[in-house]
């Protein structure tokens, strides 16, 4: 059978030095090589320019690829369109930041709007049978917030999600998230947390991928936009 | 997507003078209406904010995107 692809998106700013590239590490080395083709995106060494909201000129200017992609050849947000495009599972990782995700999370997902754009206003249905999940740490609490908000664009983006579609987990009210390291690398009961996010993505697209030994295909179009858009604003 | 047609009721209505792309050397050589006409030949700056999106010839022919000065509607 053919490979699934996992694509994995880290985004906290400290890369490969962070705890959250650790876990989504650990989790996709839990993986069997001969399953899945997997593949981690860590978002902190791509230039990343932020959404310029064409959107909010008029939606129908935010189309894919995005304007900005278009225009930039030095924008290397194209690494995740593509990355997202071509894999069967994307996983989202992310730390928490005084109760929300990272700040370049919050930029990847406005540059996302395009591929969610493709749908709800240009009815393209571009992403379609990949399944998604989350990795959440941090430290006091948040997790929950974070789970939703991530949710709530990443369904609209076109996701489709398992049940119990994220792993987090937040340690105590210690600003020094090295003294975690430790405890996330070899805590069993932790790993397993993160391990099992991955490992349900992939089983659950597995059986979407097989049902009664035909390919899952099921696109959705948006209705979320289902209005007259607005005219233009001649005074802007 | 639909070429706009490069006639005066519809150069009469384009908000390219207006745009913060726009430049003297667009002026200088009388250029605008980029959707219909075709690309400028001024060096145009992609980091400022296009605004075709606000243009009533944008919601007449029914356009998607935006930088028309820059990539030319086939």
């Amino acid at each position: 059978m053919e490979k699934l692809k996992l694509v994995g998106i880290c985004t906290s700013a400290r890369g490969r030095l962070s705890n959250t590239y650790r876990l989504l590490k650990l989790a996709f080395d839990a993986l069997s090589d001969d399953e899945h083709e997997k593949e981690i995106i860590v978002a902190s060494e791509l230039r990343l320019r932020p959404c310029e909201h064409h959107y909010s000129l008029n939606a129908k200017m935010c189309i894919h690829p995005c304007l900005i992609t278009v225009n930039d050849p030095r924008d290397e947000m194209r690494v995740i369109y593509d990355g997202i495009l071509r894999a069967d599972v994307v996983i989202f990782s992310t730390p928490v930041y005084w109760g929300n995700h990272s700040q370049l999370a919050q930029l990847i997902i406005e540059r996302l709007n395009s591929l969610e754009n493709m749908n709800s206003v240009h009815h393209q249905v571009l992403v379609k049978n990949k399944v998604g999940a989350f990795m959440i740490l941090g430290h006091e609490d948040g997790y929950q917030h974070v789970a939703g908000s991530l949710m709530n664009f990443f369904t609209q983006m076109g996701l489709i999600f398992p049940p119990q579609a994220y792993g987090a987990w937040v340690g105590e009210s210690d600003e020094n998230t090295a003294h975690d390291r430790d405890r996330l690398e070899h805590n069993e009961n932790i790993r397993e947390i993160f391990v099992d996010a991955a490992r349900n993505a992939a089983d659950f697209a597995r059986a979407l991928r097989c049902p009664c030994g035909r390919g899952f295909d099921y696109a959705h179009l948006s209705k979320k936009k289902n209005y007259a858009l607005p005219k233009p604003n001649p005074n802007i | 997507m639909k070429k706009p047609e490069n006639v005066p009721a519809n150069r009469d209505r384009c908000r390219c003078p207006v745009c913060p792309l726009f430049t003297g050397c667009n002026r200088d050589r009388s250029e605008k209406f980029f959707c219909g006409a075709g690309l400028s030949e001024c060096d145009m700056d992609s980091s400022k904010m296009c605004i075709c999106g606000t243009c009533p010839v944008f919601a007449d022919y029914d356009l998607a995107g935006g930088y028309f000065c820059l990539h030319e509607i086939e």
